[in-house]
């Protein structure tokens, strides 16, 4: 599977294809586990309100703790506990969420 | 914290486009109105009704029509030679996803010569787009 793309901290723009992508590969991890019949609760990702992404945060560490949790990967408690506001927390963010993406990629087999 | 994004950047490959950059240049290619594609795309994706698939600088976009048949888009940057790799990529994930058919409509008769070179079986029809004008219908056999 691909890396994400790259995104600057407030480029809007760039994050707005980064939730996207982000969208797609969370389709994917879901369409996988329900072929093996495991359930995965699905949130609206692809897209969100970039002014106010604390909903979008809550959501998708919703769904991540659950893939965490039947795919047997730490719990990635990091995506809830960081601030978008502020520059190295939103780096330290994407970064994590960047290992955690292909370790589950990893456990998935793409 | 400049470390990890440096690492994110290599394992990035050099000529990675961001995803809705092909799809962008594949919606202007088309004429069509890049932002119609886009909610387009994530309304069926969300759904569950649509898929992409990924490989190289290749989308593969499966609008799901039933169970295990796929009308299928192909969106690519990839050069002719990076393309065929891509196609078996992709023809692969369709086989792990349990999909039998896939049904694709294109303008572009390159698309049926490289799904022939990457040996994906496809059955090639010309038929006429809502505008009267020909267009290829492909039909992959996924076995």
């Amino acid at each position: 599977m691909e890396a994400l793309s790259y995104v600057k901290f407030g480029d809007k723009d760039g994050l707005g294809e980064f939730l996207f992508e982000n969208g797609v590969q969370h389709q994917l991890f879901y369409n996988i586990l329900g072929d093996q019949g495991i359930p995965v609760q699905k949130y609206p990702l692809t897209d969100a309100d970039v002014s106010n992404l604390d909903d979008w945060l809550f959501v998708h560490n919703q769904e991540h703790q659950r893939l965490a949790s039947v795919l047997g990967l730490d719990n990635p408690f990091q995506l809830l506990d960081s601030d978008w506001n502020v520059e190295n927390d939103f780096y330290d963010w994407i970064g994590v969420h960047q290992t955690i993406h292909q370790q589950i990629a990893a456990a998935l087999g793409v | 914290m400049a470390d990890v994004m440096e690492v994110m950047k290599k394992q990035k490959v050099a000529e990675d486009v961001p995803m809705l950059d092909i799809i962008r240049n594949d919606a202007e290619r088309l004429g069509s109105d890049f932002d119609v594609v886009y909610d387009r795309l994530k309304k069926g994706i969300e759904s569950g009704k649509m898929r992409i698939m990924r490989s190289g600088n290749t989308l593969l976009i499966y609008n799901i029509l039933q169970p295990g048949v796929a009308e299928l888009h192909i969106s690519t940057m990839d050069a002719p030679d990076k393309l065929v790799k891509s196609v078996q990529d992709l023809y692969q994930a369709m086989k792990v996803a349990g999909f039998k058919t896939g049904i694709a409509n294109t303008d572009n008769s390159q698309i049926a010569r490289v799904l022939s070179a990457a040996k994906i079986p496809v059955r090639v029809q010309q038929v006429p787009n809502s505008q009267g004008q020909a267009q290829y219908q492909l039909t992959i056999e996924v076995k």
